[in-house]
């Protein structure tokens, strides 16, 4: 026995230091812990409130969330989460925004997150999406992914598919939806087409919207600026260069920026010029 | 005897845990007692003059606020990311700790976010120049290079105090003896000219003077200021957005589709050109020499000058024996026989890098009081006060630079920058590799841009497109990681929400497109 004492003395006194500090904290949000990238805590709580109460769609969604980022990422975390998404679009006591939000995440699932991906049965859901929820926000961002999948299949960027995504704009209802879809139409005229004139409007009506992402007005005001410059539209032009500079004064282009607005005909080196 | 060394342990144990146990509880006692607040602050900026700025700035703090006693932990900054990683996730990181090191994950998890408090003004500005402006207003540079840290949330965690600039310093008596003046060259000619005035000072004196010290990550420095001058038309000409920016993606894509060459494009020739040109100025092996190394170099006026950052500015005036000068790197310009042809013009320094970045860690016990001091800290009287003390140049607008250094100001004005053809930083870095590696076939007595041109031109394409692989997973994480904060904002109670759906599927549908433009194979 006097030989275990030292032993025991020092386990005694690990217990005591380690022992009530923790017991009285309450269970922290796991949607306030997810949101600050400690999926695997959020997961874990998720799993235990989902388990309490496997009705719960929000809860399965915000587990199904979790799983998708949890570390290591697994196979069976990304299944078990597509499952989860499945059970709460078809539980028919679920909230029609839980519904339709667990359908857009499927989609999004099949086609990002599953490897192989399953694009067939993810642009199905798309559409289903669209068919049965029209008025949905997110009927208009299944828009947007209809609009990328025609835009960019396996094979490439598609230009033919021009056409089809200006239909899908003329149907979206939400502006950010629409101002998504113009920039993607602005970009393929400009990129691809190398078509400034066509590409301008598109610039133009995403920029109406304006954006949340900070200083992407201001890079927005640029491209139209510039745009405008090459199809000859001074006016215009300086509108937009003087709302970059009245949002980004202490960019690194700043400078070049109120030359150009001083005088739009100078030439800089664009070989549109 | 074994029985009387084992309790004399266990004596010794209890002993030193009991001592700290009241040490620790006493210290809390006495602050809660007395409801004195202690703030920490944590940071690796351990340079002359900082830790003194430190103890001004919280001993001005105290004087103003009483009950609040301002600590700082310096830490070395060899050991600053294991600690920051340590203290953070063992939730005992100062309430103000520095982001030197820190990734968005770091930031977002672990640091509150100032978003909702730089619209509005700081109130220690109030009386100066300042007063009434945004708090991000009274950053040189609104604080973009802070917002570019979290991209995925678009929050702001923290702010910094300084902007590093790089000159070139010179050797006044030195110059003076070698070129007859201590005026330091005024235009790339110049500059390009002290090779051989070295030279011959060298064959007359029997010295081994070099005319730049120079090593690996300051001749980088060097190369990225002059280099982007040979691509800044073509910055122009190709920004695939026309907004002046050639991101390194499209670049990637043009010379791994063959449609931009080293050995085709003029511009790069024009660049590499430079490269070779310029190498031939600095140390001998400069590419594997340290940053010591070229300092030693110039502190013990082996070299007439050294381009290095504006946080060596101190030690040159403290630890040389000679007065040194300092001035921009002369850049080719417009009218450069050889080199202006690509030119637009001297480019703006008002994207210089952010140094002493703090932000309020979410264990602070007085976050409140935190935001207050990080207010206080930024002011423009207390910045001035820290520039004047560790002679570095302030983040903040208007505070001037340090009296004996005017020329360490960033120069904002200035047209936009080229590029670098150098690819580094570039997804798994194997392009960079192919361009380091091959770098001899440049610089070396026998080396040609043409040989050089060809290589990369052979070995640069695969090489990118590994790095593009490396990039496209990368950027599926994000977008992933981006779907699941969809998932979980749109299921939180709407006010909880402190992000927007809408926000979430705007940064996901750039990252689609980047993603899908270049990188889908």
């Amino acid at each position: 026995m006097p030989r275990l004492l030292p032993s025991l003395t020092l386990g005694a006194i690990v217990v005591f230091a380690a022992g009530p500090a923790h017991s009285a904290e309450p269970t922290p949000d796991p949607w306030k812990t997810a949101l600050a990238f400690d999926y695997n805590a959020a997961a874990d709580t998720f799993a235990e409130l989902h388990a309490a109460d496997p009705t719960d769609t929000r809860t399965a969604i915000a587990y199904a969330s979790a799983l998708l980022v949890k570390q290591p990422r697994t196979k069976a975390n990304i299944l078990l989460a597509r499952d989860l998404l499945l059970r709460a679009h078809h539980t028919a006591a679920a909230s029609p925004d839980n519904r339709v939000l667990a359908l857009y995440l499927l989609a999004r699932v099949e086609l990002d997150h599953l490897d192989p991906a399953q694009p067939d049965s993810a642009r199905a859901r798309l559409e289903q999406l669209r068919r049965d929820h029209p008025a949905h926000a997110l009927s208009d961002q299944a828009a947007v992914q209809l609009a990328y999948f025609l835009a960019y299949p396996p094979a490439g960027p598609d230009t033919d598919a021009l056409p089809e995504i200006e239909k899908l704009l003329a149907s979206v209802q939400t502006p950010e939806a629409a101002r998504d879809l113009h920039h993607l139409l602005g970009s393929f005229h400009l990129r691809l087409l190398r078509n400034a004139s066509a590409a301008l409007p598109h610039f133009i009506a995403a920029r109406a919207v304006g954006f949340e992402q900070p200083l992407r007005d201001a890079e927005s005001d640029l491209t139209i600026a510039n745009l405008a410059r090459e199809t000859g539209d001074t006016a215009l032009a300086r509108k937009h260069y003087a709302a970059f500079l009245a949002a980004a004064p202490r960019d690194t282009r700043a400078d070049t920026v109120r030359h150009l607005l001083a005088s739009p005909e100078a030439p800089l080196a664009h070989p549109a010029q | 005897m074994s029985r009387l060394r084992n309790l004399l342990a266990v004596f010794a144990v209890v002993g030193a845990f009991s001592w700290s146990a009241w040490h620790v509880l006493s210290h809390r006692r006495a602050e809660s007692a007395s409801d004195r607040i202690t703030l920490r602050v944590g940071h690796w900026l351990l340079h002359a003059g900082m830790r003194e700025a430190f103890d001004e700035a919280a001993a001005d703090y105290m004087r103003l606020h009483p009950n609040v006693s301002v600590e700082q932990i310096p830490v070395p900054i060899r050991a600053w990311p294991s600690w920051l990683r340590t203290q953070l996730i063992g939730g005992t990181a100062p309430d103000i700790t520095g982001l030197l090191s820190a990734n968005e994950e770091l930031a977002t998890r672990y640091f509150l976010p100032l978003s909702d408090h730089i619209a509005s003004p700081n109130p220690y500005n109030a009386g100066t120049s300042l007063a009434g402006l945004p708090w991000s207003d009274t950053f040189v540079d609104g604080l973009a290079a802070m917002r570019n840290l979290t991209p995925t949330s678009g929050d702001i965690h923290s702010v910094n105090l300084q902007l590093n600039t790089l000159r070139l310093y010179y050797n006044k008596p030195l110059l003076k003896s070698v070129t007859g003046s201590d005026t330091p060259p005024s235009d790339y000619a110049s500059l390009r000219a002290l090779e051989d005035q070295v030279a011959r000072y060298n064959r007359e004196r029997g010295t081994r003077l070099t005319p730049i010290a120079s090593c690996g990550p300051y001749s980088q420095y060097l190369f990225e200021r002059l280099l982007p001058s040979q691509t800044q038309k073509l910055a122009v000409a190709l920004s695939p957005l026309r907004t002046f920016q050639l991101p390194v993606i499209e670049l990637a894509r043009l010379v791994e589709a063959g449609e931009l060459s080293f050995a085709q494009t003029p511009e790069f020739a024009a660049s590499l050109r430079l490269l070779r040109d310029v190498g031939s100025l600095m140390s001998i092996g400069y590419e594997s020499r340290q940053r010591d190394d070229a300092l030693f170099d110039f502190l013990q006026e082996k070299a007439v000058m050294i381009y290095a950052g504006s946080w060596d500015y101190g030690v040159f005036v403290r630890d040389g024996d000679f007065p040194v000068g300092l001035t921009q790197l002369p850049l080719p310009t417009e009218d450069d026989p050889v080199y202006g042809r690509f030119v637009i013009g001297p480019p703006s320094e008002a994207n210089g890098s952010p140094e002493a970045t703090l932000g309020i860690v979410r264990t602070s016990q007085h976050p409140e009081i935190a935001l207050d001091f990080l207010h206080f800290l930024t002011s423009h009287a207390m910045a001035r006060k820290f520039s004047d003390m560790s002679l570095r140049m302030s983040a903040i607008a208007e505070v001037p630079p340090p009296a004996s250094a005017p020329e360490l100001a960033p120069q904002i004005e200035g047209e936009i920058a080229g590029f670098m053809p150098d690819f580094r930083g570039y997804g798994g870095g194997n392009a960079n590799m192919v361009f380091q590696r091959n770098l001899h076939l440049l610089t070396g007595p026998t080396g040609s841009v043409e040989a050089f041109a060809a290589k990369l031109d052979a070995e640069l394409p695969r090489a990118l497109r590994t790095d593009s692989e490396i990039l496209a997973g990368r950027s599926l994480r994000d977008i992933q990681r981006l779907d699941a904060h969809l998932g979980l904002v749109l299921t939180q109670p709407e006010s909880d929400r402190n992000q927007t759906a809408t926000r979430l599927l705007e940064t996901r549908h750039l990252r689609q497109a980047d993603y899908l433009h270049y990188l889908q194979r």
